[in-house]
């Protein structure tokens, strides 16, 4: 009776309380980012994961996602393959460095998208993106990041969207973070 | 070289050109009507052909006499060569041999055959080849087996390895898949849904 009682409470409690950040705007920032990876025709990201959002109160809306740079079939290790050469797997390695320098631009131009379709995270509240990257066991992985997470303010965010940033003003708005 | 006409000097001479060439037109006439002289012609020019072959050698610089001095015994061969000498080294042997009859130990082999008869001797030399063998066989057969246990080993160990990579890279491949299959329902399931949403 008691354990009743107190779920009832805490539900009354919960439900008083509207998320700042709505569902619907997270969910048009997701859209916007899987259209963005998958729209570059010419060398396309392969995405693994589809982009999620949520909201951490306090702190800011978190998007993640992962992604495998350079398209690889996984019929490149079966049985029936002849095998990856060495001087694949060079070509293939210097792609994925390149790749995660335009997907980092990428990334920063779609958080400055975000700030603006994020009308109720607070301005002082952070955009986080982070893009988790999809290696096969096989591949030389000396150099490649496994995690990019670019972090910024809002406000910053805001106040940069509508105006040409220079490479260096771009870079001091992100803190960027490779693991 | 001999002829019974009585020409074998006149033949000779025509044969290494000798001959007074008035005498030559009698000799050829007569070695037409000979022919024990026809065929000693042939046998001389046959020599002489085959010592044209031969090539020239000069006669050596130096010729030894016996009677030189070089050829003169020593003292010792003179000795040596003596009945004395023949006489103490027949006694030296045989006061050698009685020694080494004397002093050397019988060898064991002959024991044995001494002290069985024909056919033991035949059996224990055929068990003796025959152990000796089966132990190098054994021998063999033992280092084979260690070398095919070893090589075993290695190719178990080497296929484990090459069967877990396989492995991991299988469940890597099937985890690619299926992260692309949740990835495209995610968005087609999300490309639907404002659809839905419009025709209600």
């Amino acid at each position: 009776m008691k354990s009743i009682l107190l779920i009832g409470l805490a539900t009354l409690c919960f439900a008083g309380s509207e998320p700042i950040v709505s569902l619907n705007s997270l969910r048009t920032v997701e859209a916007s980012i899987n259209d963005k990876l998958q729209s570059n025709i010419n060398d396309p990201y392969e995405l693994l994961g589809s982009a999620r959002g949520t909201y951490l109160e306090n702190y800011g809306a978190v998007f993640t996602f992962e992604v495998n740079l350079v398209v690889t079939s996984p019929l490149a290790i079966s049985p029936f393959s002849q095998g990856v050469t060495e001087k694949e797997v060079a070509a293939l390695h210097d792609r994925k460095i390149k790749k995660t320098e335009v997907l980092r631009d990428s990334m920063r131009g779609m958080m400055l998208n975000a700030s603006k379709s994020l009308p109720g995270l607070p301005a002082n509240e952070r955009i986080v993106m982070e893009a988790f990257f999809f290696n096969w066991r096989w591949e030389n992985t000396r150099g490649l990041s496994h995690r990019l997470v670019l972090t910024a303010e809002k406000q910053k965010l805001m106040d940069s969207a509508n105006r040409h940033l220079s490479e260096k003003e771009m870079a001091a708005l992100f803190t960027q973070e490779e693991l | 070289m001999s002829t019974t006409c009585g020409k074998a000097e006149a033949l000779r001479d025509y044969a290494f050109d000798e001959l007074p060439a008035i005498d030559r037109p009698e000799m050829e006439r007569h070695i037409g009507a000979c022919p024990e002289c026809a065929a000693e012609l042939d046998q001389l020019r046959l020599t002489t052909a085959a010592l044209r072959i031969l090539p020239d050698r000069e006669i050596p610089q130096r010729i030894a006499f016996v009677s030189d001095k070089v050829f003169e015994p020593s003292p010792i061969a003179r000795f040596l060569h003596s009945a004395w000498a023949g006489l103490a080294s027949a006694g030296l042997m045989a006061a050698a041999l009685i020694f080494t009859v004397l002093h050397q130990p019988a060898p064991q082999v002959r024991t044995i055959i001494q002290s069985a008869s024909g056919t033991d001797v035949t059996q224990q030399v055929t068990k003796q080849i025959d152990e000796a063998v089966s132990r190098a066989v054994q021998q063999a057969h033992a280092q084979d087996a260690e070398l095919t246990k070893a090589s075993l080993a290695e190719a178990e160990t080497r296929h484990q390895r090459e069967h877990r990579v396989l492995m991991v890279e299988m469940e890597q491949s099937l985890e690619y898949i299926q992260k692309r299959l949740g990835t495209m329902t995610s968005l087609t399931s999300s490309m639907e849904a404002p659809q839905n949403r419009g025709g209600q």
